[in-house]
């Protein structure tokens, strides 16, 4: 049997008792890799010998004794973690050379838990996208659909895991980039509280949003790998003072007469029919097994997707100001300075990032002071304030993460933004928010997956976790992905 | 014509004396080789962030304690961006709306008057990246500088003459340096100014503003301001147009250059920055501020008056040093003779610059203070104390001056010289004996050969001795 198929407590059991190595498993990944991402294209850059020696470390802690949830377990890694001496490039043209002289702190702790970081995986460029269309390195593929969208910004980590080429991710969302690619393929997708996790480390796109989060094949694997990332770091001022919180053992919640509020307006919201029908058909499946489901109404939510793009944009332009060729990443020679950093520029970005380089240096510009970025940030506020008071009703409250299934790679053709950005539409309430959420599958249609996302208090991850662990085993496994040969 | 009113406003960046950076933990190391220390945080490696040097706060709030500026319990940080090749982000982080400290003011003198400058406001901001012109043809990057803290001053446009801007100027870089706030190294950039002047009639409103930028001397301050307030009347006087200009001074040519047309705010794109949660100040952090400041000038001035009884002039010069103020203080606590110690520490004895600069001086307090103790006590000349001080000087040992003398045996015959110097001392110390013997009155001569046998002590020889007193009695009166 292919290693690759084995379940998490299945494989923590065959490392534990010697019935199979880290190497192992980290060559039946690779094998995979090799076969199956010519397709997918869910990695940019892979280094199967460090993978190996990795492995080989691994085993031997193993044999020392030691025991992780994540000792030995192959990951993939979102290629905005700077990992030091290998290349890093944020889906971008302009980073196609960088190594980073340092290591990201969640990279740093997931090598120190003992996981196998085979590659970095596929992005739309500075993590700007929700279909992974917009990566310089070749868009990712559906392995559930090869002509579709895994979602984006983190599609080749979700694919990867959806393959079965990796057994988790270490990703980043700023405003659904976990948990859309999850939904559209088929995994776990959970994004901490902000703060939770630091950010050092990170390639920046909207600071204040950006959170790292993590993709896996269930809840438990993804609770490991945030408990292992998670926890004070003095080099981000924003992460939390809190210690990490302990995760990967919490047992499922009891679902009889849990209160859980479902957000009306999500549900209500213009939706691919099949899908609205299998969101309801979820929701009915939950109350039977004895949910106590509020409808919980959050018009301020309306404001959400321009207030996201607005405060976005503007940091991402901020951002991206330092990618000028002088110091690191693609130069253009030129005659002076002024035509390096332009022409560095226009032949580094490409159109998406470009667009958003532009919207946010007009929202921050002349005679907007006053106008759109303060607008969007009482947006926030309230929005923000919106969701606190219905968490205080009810500790949890459910969404469907995507308003569709996977939609169908437009490649060469023209692309209207403003739908593409719909696809956020679920996501960014709690991103603004700075709230914990989760997205599991729940149902398919038309052979494609859905997410469920579960939203919880700041911090509050531990009953998020528990709770995602009892509805995920109320719902069905999703089979192995049908793009895909085993 | 009614004349022009002058209004000058100052922006001066200012140094911190911190041992790292404002958002990154590499040491800042002057003269070091360019590009030996920079941290990837400097450098804007993606996916770095900035965490605060609390150092760099405190001493942004002695700054503030010192210029007697409000404190903001919470400021908050902001990029402001333009895009240049000496900063490497993109844009600098600055402080825009909520600075760390408002409005205070400082007093200075100016061509003999009093004078209050208020202050609007501090803030916090990191230093950029620094040009360096290798060759005509080659321009490189020194990213030693970026980062390096820095805070920004401003003032009110109520300086109202170059001079004025100027003397203003010395008192702040003289109140920085007190504080302890800057090492206040002009020659190495740790005070900066970007000078702000327009004119107006009285009683109308001010005119164009034109900006000098980067001024780091106190003497260029003066002249450019000159040069652009000259510059302005010209132009207003032919009708001539103004437009708000930013410019250059070239010290060689003694000229002003335009470098561009004046920004206004929004052309800075001011974002409020994502990665730095807003500064909280606490009364603990004021507290330890204002208990770290040193007195100031004026403080040590009136303590040296009003305390130690020293003269106007001693008093003023000895606080104008902080550093000989401070071997002052020390000695005095173990030989309370303040006027002798003054003398010691601000006459030629000590010091081995003409006493213009701040220095520690190169003895212990316990050797300053035995040191004057001789000079109370003992005949000797300045000649003879100086060769004693320098063989302290060169003695590991570091042995007293006293030691010395009393190692070296009954003392070689005193030179005329120590002998006039001891007859001077004792002559000031009974002013009204010897005001009567210079009248004629004969019959105290005994009377100060005794007094002056004494502080000659038991080596002394009469006749040399009597031989001094008839040259003093000669000698001219003291004024």
């Amino acid at each position: 049997m292919d290693l690759r198929h084995l379940d998490t407590a299945a494989l923590r059991q065959s490392l534990r008792q010697g019935q199979c190595s880290s190497r192992e498993l980290t060559t039946a990944c690779l094998t995979a890799i090799q076969r199956l991402d010519p397709d997918i294209n869910a990695f940019i850059t892979i280094d199967p010998d460090d993978a190996l020696a990795q492995a080989d470390a691994a085993d031997q802690r193993r044999a020392r004794g030691e025991d992780h949830p994540l000792l030995g377990i192959p990951m993939a890694v979102k290629d905005l973690f700077c990992t030091r001496n290998l290349r890093t490039t944020c889906g971008a043209r302009i980073l196609e050379k960088f190594i980073p002289p340092y290591e990201s702190t969640a990279t740093a702790r997931l090598r120190q838990a003992g996981a196998i970081l085979l590659g970095k995986s596929n992005m739309d460029a500075f993590a700007m996208g929700s279909t992974n269309e917009h990566s310089d390195f070749g868009p990712c593929r559906n392995p559930w659909d090869l002509q579709r969208s895994p979602g984006g910004s983190s599609g080749g980590s979700a694919a990867a895991i959806a393959a079965r080429m990796a057994w988790g991710a270490i990703a980043s969302d700023t405003g659904g980039s976990v948990r859309v690619p999850a939904a559209y393929c088929g995994c776990v997708g959970f994004k901490p509280t902000y703060g939770r996790v630091s950010r050092y480390g990170m390639i920046a796109f909207a600071s204040s949003l950006d959170q790292a989060g993590a993709l896996a094949r269930d809840v438990t694997t993804a609770a490991a790998i945030i408990e292992a990332v998670a926890g004070a770091d003095p080099a981000d001022a924003t992460c939390a003072q809190r210690p990490a919180p302990s995760l990967s053992a919490i047992p499922p919640a009891a679902l009889a007469a849990a209160k859980v509020g479902v957000i009306q307006e999500l549900f209500a919201a213009p939706m691919e029919p099949a899908a609205a029908e299998a969101y309801q058909d979820t929701l009915q499946r939950l109350a039977k097994a004895g949910l106590e489901l509020h409808n919980i109404h959050l018009p301020e939510l309306q404001t959400a997707l321009p207030a996201y793009h607005v405060i976005a944009m503007a940091e991402a332009a901020s951002n991206l100001a330092r990618y000028d060729g002088l110091r690191f990443g693609q130069a253009r020679a030129a005659a002076d300075l002024h035509h390096i950093r332009r022409q560095s520029r226009a032949a580094g970005f490409n159109r998406e990032v470009k667009r958003r380089i532009i919207t946010g240096t007009y929202i921050l510009s002349a005679g907007q002071q006053a106008g759109l970025h303060p607008k969007a940030m009482a947006a926030r506020a309230a929005i923000t304030a919106a969701l606190h008071r219905a968490l205080r009703t009810t500790p949890l409250l459910l969404s469907p993460t995507t308003p569709r299934s996977a939609p169908p790679l437009l490649l060469q053709a023209p692309e209207d933004p403003i739908l593409t950005y719909h696809q956020d539409l679920m996501t960014v309430g709690p991103s603004l928010a700075g709230l914990p959420a989760i997205s599991l599958p729940c149902a398919r249609i038309h052979q494609r997956p859905l997410g469920l996302q579960i939203i919880a208090a700041p911090f509050a991850e531990a009953t998020l976790i528990a709770f995602a662990r009892a509805i995920e085993a109320l719902l069905d496994p999703l089979p192995l992905p049908c793009g895909v040969t085993p | 014509m009614t004349h022009w009113e002058t209004l000058i406003g100052l922006e001066v960046h200012v140094q911190l004396a911190t041992r790292t950076k404002l958002f990154s933990p590499e040491a800042i190391i002057p003269n070091a080789p360019p590009n030996s220390a920079c941290h990837p945080i400097s450098l804007g490696l993606p996916g770095t962030l900035p965490t605060l040097n609390g150092h760099a706060v405190h001493l942004a709030l002695r700054a503030a304690i010192a210029l007697g500026c409000h404190i903001h319990p919470v400021s908050t940080f902001a990029r402001k961006s333009y895009f240049y090749p000496d900063l490497p982000k993109g844009y600098q982080i600055t402080q825009d709306h909520h600075p760390i400290a408002g409005p205070g003011q400082l007093r200075f003198t100016s061509q003999g008057r009093d004078h209050t400058c208020p202050i609007t406001r501090i803030h916090l901001e990191e230093d950029t990246a620094k040009r360096l012109q290798l060759d005509p043809h080659t321009c490189g990057i020194d990213h030693n500088r970026a980062g390096i803290p820095l805070i920004e001053i401003v003032t009110a446009p109520s300086l109202s003459s170059p001079q004025h801007a100027a003397d203003f100027l010395r008192a702040l870089h003289r109140c920085l340096v007190d504080a302890g706030v800057t090492l206040g190294h002009l020659d190495q950039g740790h005070l900066r100014c970007d000078a702000n002047l327009s004119l107006r009639r009285p009683g109308q409103a001010p005119g164009v503003r034109c900006e000098i930028k980067n001024l780091n001397s106190f003497r260029f301050v003066a002249q450019a301001l000159t040069a652009e307030a000259d510059r302005q009347r010209h132009r207003l006087a032919r009708g001539l147009p103004l437009t708000p200009t930013t410019l250059s001074w070239n010290h060689a040519r003694q000229a002003l250059r335009a470098m561009r047309a004046k920004e206004d705010s929004a052309a800075y794109r001011f974002l409020p920055e994502p990665d730095l949660p807003p500064l909280t100040i606490t009364a603990e952090h004021i507290a330890s501020a204002r208990q770290a400041l040193p007195p100031s000038t004026t403080q040590r001035e009136e303590t040296l008056r009003q305390n130690f009884a020293l003269n106007p002039h001693d008093a003023q010069r000895l606080a104008n040093y902080p550093q000989v103020y401070a071997a002052f203080c020390a000695a005095h606590d173990i030989y309370p003779h303040p006027q002798t110690l003054a003398k010691l520490l601000l006459g030629g004895l000590l010091r081995r610059d003409n006493g213009t600069k701040d220095q520690p001086p190169p003895l212990q307090a316990r050797q300053i203070a035995d040191a004057a103790r001789l000079l109370d006590t003992q005949a000797l000349s300045s000649t003879s104390l100086r060769a004693l001080l320098q063989q302290c000087l060169h003695d590991p040992n570091q042995p007293l001056p006293s030691e010395l003398l009393a190692q070296q045996g009954p003392s070689a015959p005193a030179t005329p010289a120590d002998l006039d110097a001891l007859v001077c001392r004792v002559a000031a110390a009974h002013p009204t004996e010897s005001a009567r013997l210079r009248a004629g009155e004969e019959k105290l001569r005994a009377y100060f050969m005794g007094r002056c046998m004494a502080a000659a002590g038991a080596h002394a020889d009469p006749q040399a001795i009597a031989a001094a007193l008839h040259r003093w009695l000669r000698s001219a009166p003291p004024p």
